[in-house]
């Protein structure tokens, strides 16, 4: 396996070429290289990219508040929404199925004062035949 | 960040299409700067890397000249020695290349020293990668023979 093979992955493509061209291309991989970004203009490019950052507003919040006009029928459409869920949770708590149950009532203990439950022989005959 | 990520691989591009260092500065730094004033508004770019090569095609490109003239140097070396090989030597290699004609030496240099393939040059030369391939076979001879008359 040449050097070549180990490191370049579309050698394919290079196989066409005259064996002379191949090995020049063999020999300007290995000997030379493109030179690097000057570093003043690294650095001078990542000051202006910084510098600009701050002028642009985050994605979400640039959706939420857009800055390229006025969007009325999206804030009525937003209000509207805010409204509803307002009202529905007030509906869910109040009338709706999740409405608070009161706790059972439970009978007093008989005393002398609560009438007697009615039974048949305390019924007056006349009230014993109506039935 | 795109700028750390793209911006060395760029520049160098931009130096093989313009040759001079100022103009490969202004060219990136023109790119980078309009990108990062660019309304979200507009549609989510999917293949930065190649959106970034286009753009800075397209913006050295919009320098007239004449591609078969050798490219303008200046004092700054844009291709560098590595291993046993001399500053000498890179410096010649550098001629030989800004003599080749624009088309070729374009392909040369993705294909030799960025190692892009036929298909991904040609997409963003906008040809078929036929014409790449004839072109880079055209270059590296054109530059064998340079360097052969040469001694080298």
């Amino acid at each position: 396996m040449t050097p070549l093979e180990q490191v370049d992955p579309d050698l394919d493509e290079l196989e066409g070429l005259d064996p002379a061209d191949l090995a020049l291309v063999q020999d300007l991989r290995q000997g030379f290289g493109l030179a690097e970004t000057p570093g003043e203009f690294q650095d001078q490019m990542a000051l202006q990219l910084q510098s600009l950052a701050p002028e642009l507003p985050p994605p979400l919040l640039q959706r939420l508040f857009p800055l390229d006009g006025f969007h009325p029928w999206v804030d009525l459409r937003n209000g509207l929404l805010v409204v509803a869920l307002i009202g529905l949770s007030f509906w869910l708590e109040g009338v709706g199925p999740f409405r608070p149950v009161a706790p059972p009532r439970r009978d007093p203990l008989p005393s002398a004062t609560t009438p007697r439950p009615l039974t048949s022989s305390s019924l007056t005959s006349s009230e014993r035949n109506s039935k | 960040m795109w700028w750390n990520r793209w911006g060395e691989e760029l520049f160098a591009y931009a130096r093989g299409l313009l040759g001079r260092r100022a103009d490969a500065e202004d060219t990136v730094s023109q790119v980078f700067l309009a990108l990062a004033q660019r309304s979200s508004d507009r549609a989510p770019i999917e293949n930065p890397r190649a959106y970034l090569y286009t753009a800075v095609r397209h913006q050295a490109l919009r320098v007239p000249r004449d591609s078969e003239q050798p490219l303008p140097l200046d004092e700054d070396r844009w291709v560098e020695p590595r291993g046993t090989n001399s500053v000498e030597e890179a410096l010649d290699l550098e001629r030989e290349l800004a003599a080749l004609p624009q088309e070729q030496r374009e392909v040369v240099l993705l294909k030799v020293f960025q190692r892009w393939t036929f298909a991904e040059i040609a997409e963003l030369t906008e040809t078929s990668p036929n014409t790449v391939a004839s072109r880079f076979r055209y270059g590296i001879q054109r530059l064998r023979a340079q360097r052969e008359e040469a001694g080298r």
